[in-house]
């Protein structure tokens, strides 16, 4: 019998042990001792080859299974499928945070050329795309409802099948707009900062575009459900979260994302605290966290936090790696790309911001010239957790992601320590908090656990015997 | 009910088996491969360049595009490949080493291995098309079975094949040929507990479930794709949480698991007391169980299991398996609102001995 390489964190005195192939299980200080000392018995033994974290020989099923679930953990899609294009950088309204620094809807210049439209479905079939989706980011997407359109009847005609999502401020539902959204695979993506006093103070402004805005919303999801449309809050105030969580489940939207105002593009000059919020954020966030699950555990009016479900994920679903803010390796333009109203091509949204307050141009490449591969390499080589002195002693390194956009963008470089990063003690925080849920066996948990794995609410562990000690 | 082989009466001028593929054409077009279906009050007649032959017209007559295998000596045709079938099956042998409680072919010493008569029928079939092949235990006839489906894809690589296998033989030999037809050939292999011994014991025969392991191991290493099966038994209903979890652990390659409900035929009707589980009456090993699978993002479905005895939110997982074939409805269905969606019940279901609950689904 033989051990696959592990890692060990403490949690709230409970020592959890993972392995690289992201199997997991808890013991107490004394079978970790046994396990560094490998003074591992019989039942012990028996335990770890249950867990995966144990092999009888070379090349044997438990060795292969275990090479299996680190490929495909590793593994990232070779196939570019998430385009995000920014049709035009003008928008009609002007948000005190705005993170994709707009231009004025009048301004000039800011738009995609027909030669640009031509240049994109052509890369999309050059790159034998065939499913996929397209996010329409801006300013504001819907003041180019006619390359929308276009994009619509390419994919028709060429029987392709591409989901389309507009990123909209909702504040001009057209006819012509209401006709593409009967489409089936046309999605909308809106923000909803929570009830209409926030809402105008963040975004509106004033009372008749707010009034506009909540007329639209609501004809969206009474004429095209709530599957329609996903929406994204933005908090500024932290005490407020609780109040948007509640008016998404009045709104009848069944899953939230919560997430604190993105210290980068504009909005890093109206709010110079957020650069160091963590323990700020994180103490709000799992504070909202449980008492949304206290919530789902007492009425059948539920909602699912998606930061929550993605760690959730990321531990359970081995190949779970489709999103990019929490990945690794986490290569730039492998299955997405960014493609900005001038054509260029960005590795993230982010990037794009960053390279238009001029911190450092990000952009690899563009529609004419294609990727800029050498560009590209470099970042890619600085993308892997896996080869970070930090993380590779971290046990939720299988788990975790890596963001360089992230941390040039705070301290302009990508090379500090991990453990000083924001990116770092927010995770680590999330994956403390995650697993402290995991491990508590209480059932107002394991029903999130569940609701947020699977949809069906309910009380089962879905990871058998989780805690190791003799008494078992 | 649909009969696959049918006996004849014919006027062939010919000794040896052949195929042909119904089609629609004039007499003086048909080629040797070819042939035309007439539907004669009480026969079937099918017309060929070799002359014709007759079958009695009931169920379901012959549709263009099917292929039949003719045995002319014996006097018997088979429906090979009918279109509009959930999926057609060679069945290739009834020799069988291992002896399952809920066996509804019990092994018989007969084979089919009529390999060139095949090879010649599937290449008629349809482009796409997936064949099945079962026994008895196909691996049985391994060698041959091999060249076959490597003959097949040689040349016709669209074709997809779904072994039904009891995985006692694959050998490290067999390594080369696996990885060549990986992408071909969906494995469906029956594993009915996590436990050496339970697994032994319902299959009859000792060091089963270790060798199907085995054979695993040489499956995952040649990117073989294998849909995991159990059959649903008072025997392994206890073991289904801690099997799930096994299977979410050291199989994760699999592309998905069927839990089966029973097809009460052969031991399973003279087995049926002491072996069929009431899912109608308990559903919480089987609910652990899909949950721990799609809590991985794993895949796992419900087989031959009617739509009213499960639960509603698990009614998702349920797929219309049973064939077409051997497949019907009872008088509770009538006006149901899931029938389109249910896959009801084997035509040798018996009420009397089934399902505690049943038929409450009407609008
Ligand atoms: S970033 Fe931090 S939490 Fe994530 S793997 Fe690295 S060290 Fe661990
Ligand atoms: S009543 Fe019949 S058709 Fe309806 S769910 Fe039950 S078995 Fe299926």
């Amino acid at each position: 019998m033989n051990l696959f390489p592990y890692q060990f964190h403490n949690i709230n005195n409970k020592k959890l042990i993972t392995n690289d192939a992201g199997e997991f299980f808890f013991t107490n200080e004394k079978h970790l001792d046994k396990l560094i000392k490998r003074e591992i018995d019989g039942k012990f033994t028996k335990f770890l080859l249950n867990k995966g974290f144990m092999y009888e020989k070379e090349n044997d099923l438990y060795w292969n299974n275990f090479k299996y679930k680190l490929v495909k953990r590793k593994k990232l899609p070779d196939q570019l499928s998430y385009f995000m294009i920014i049709p035009t950088l003008r928008c009609n309204l002007n948000c005190s945070y705005c993170q994709v620094s707009r231009v004025d809807e009048k301004a000039k210049n800011y738009d995609w050329s027909a030669e640009d439209l031509k240049l994109f479905l052509n890369f999309l079939e050059t790159n034998n795309t065939t499913r996929g989706k397209i996010e329409f980011q801006g300013g504001e997407p819907t003041l180019r409802l006619d390359i929308i359109n276009k994009i619509q009847h390419w994919i028709k005609n060429n029987n392709l099948n591409f989901d389309l999502i507009i990123c909209t401020n909702l504040q001009n539902l057209s006819n012509d707009f209401k006709k593409l959204l009967e489409n089936e695979n046309v999605f909308i993506s809106t923000s909803i900062d929570g009830k209409k006093s926030i809402h105008q103070k963040q975004r509106t402004k004033d009372k008749g575009t707010t009034d506009e805005f909540y007329k639209n919303l609501d004809f969206v999801l009474k004429n095209y459900g709530n599957d329609k449309i996903s929406a994204l809050p933005t908090f500024t105030d932290f005490s407020k979260i609780d109040e948007t969580v509640e008016y998404y489940k009045e709104l009848g939207l069944k899953s939230i994302f919560l997430r604190p105002v993105n210290f980068q593009g504009f909005a890093r000059k109206k709010y110079p605290s957020s650069l160091n919020q963590v323990d700020l954020w994180t103490d709000a966030y799992f504070k909202s966290l449980d008492k949304i699950f206290l919530n789902n555990h007492k009425s059948k009016d539920r909602i699912l936090e998606f930061g929550f479900e993605n760690i959730l994920k990321r531990i359970f679903n081995v190949g779970y790696n489709g999103y990019v803010d929490l990945r690794s390796p986490n290569f730039y333009a492998k299955d997405n790309v960014i493609i900005d109203y001038d054509g260029k091509f960005y590795p993230s949204d982010e990037a794009r911001m960053l390279t238009r307050i001029k911190l450092m141009d990000f952009s690899i490449g563009n529609l004419r010239d294609g990727f800029d591969n050498d560009k590209l390499s470099k970042f890619n080589w600085n993308s892997m957790n896996e080869t970070n002195p930090d993380c590779i002693n971290c046990a939720y390194q299988p788990y975790c992601g890596i963001d360089i956009v992230d941390d040039i963008s705070r301290y302009s470089r990508a090379d500090l320590p991990k453990y000083l990063t924001s990116f770092c003690q927010t995770h680590m925080k999330k994956f403390n908090y995650v697993f402290d849920k995991i491990i508590s066996m209480d059932p107002v948990n394991l029903f999130n656990i569940n609701g947020h794995l699977t949809k069906n609410f309910n009380y089962q562990p879905p990871f058998g015997q989780i805690y190791y000690d003799t008494t078992h | 009910m649909i009969r696959l082989t049918r006996t004849i009466e014919h006027e062939l001028t010919v000794k040896e088996s052949f195929v042909v593929k119904i089609v629609n054409k004039n007499f003086e077009l048909l080629e040797e491969n070819e042939a035309i279906s007439k539907n004669n009050g009480n026969f079937i007649e099918v017309i060929t360049k070799y002359g014709k032959f007759k079958f009695e017209n009931i169920d379901e007559p012959l549709s263009i595009d099917e292929v039949l295998i003719i045995f002319t000596e014996v006097n018997k045709c088979q429906r090979f490949f009918r279109p509009s079938a959930t999926i057609n099956t060679i069945l290739l042998t009834e020799e069988c080493d291992q002896l399952c409680i809920m066996c509804s072919q019990p092994p018989k010493n007969k084979r089919y291995d009529h390999f060139d008569l095949f090879y010649e029928a599937a290449m008629l079939i349809p482009f796409n098309s997936t064949l099945g092949i079962s026994g008895g235990e196909p691996t049985l006839l391994k060698k041959n079975l091999f060249k076959f489906l490597n003959r097949v894809i040689t040349v016709r690589n669209d074709i997809r094949f779904h072994i039904l296998s009891n995985c006692q033989h694959i050998e490290n030999e067999d390594i080369k040929i696996l990885a060549k037809l990986s992408k071909n050939i969906l494995w469906g292999i029956p594993v009915y507990s996590h436990i050496p011994q339970t697994h032994d014991t319902i299959v009859g025969k000792k060091g089963s479930f270790v060798r199907v392991m085995e054979s695993f191991n040489y499956f995952i290493q040649t990117g073989s794709r294998v849909e995991l099966r159990t059959v649903l038994l008072q025997q392994n209903y206890e073991d289904l949480p801690k099997l799930s979890e096994f299977i979410t652990t050291h199989l994760n390659w699999i592309e998905f698991w069927a839990i089966m409900q029973l097809e009460n035929f052969g031991y399973a009707k003279m087995n049926w007391d002491r072996i069929f589980f009431d899912n109608s009456k308990s559903f919480e090993n089987l609910g652990y169980a899909i949950n721990t699978i799609s809590a991985k993002r794993m895949n796992v479905s419900l087989y031959n299991f009617p739509l009213c005895t499960i639960p509603d939110f698990y009614r998702k997982y349920a797929v219309r398996s049973i064939s077409d074939w051997k497949q019907k409805y009872l008088d509770e269905c009538t006006g149901c609102v899931e029938k389109d969606y249910c896959g009801g019940f084997f035509e040798w279901y018996n009420k009397e001995k089934g399902y505690n609950k049943i038929g409450l689904r009407k609008s």
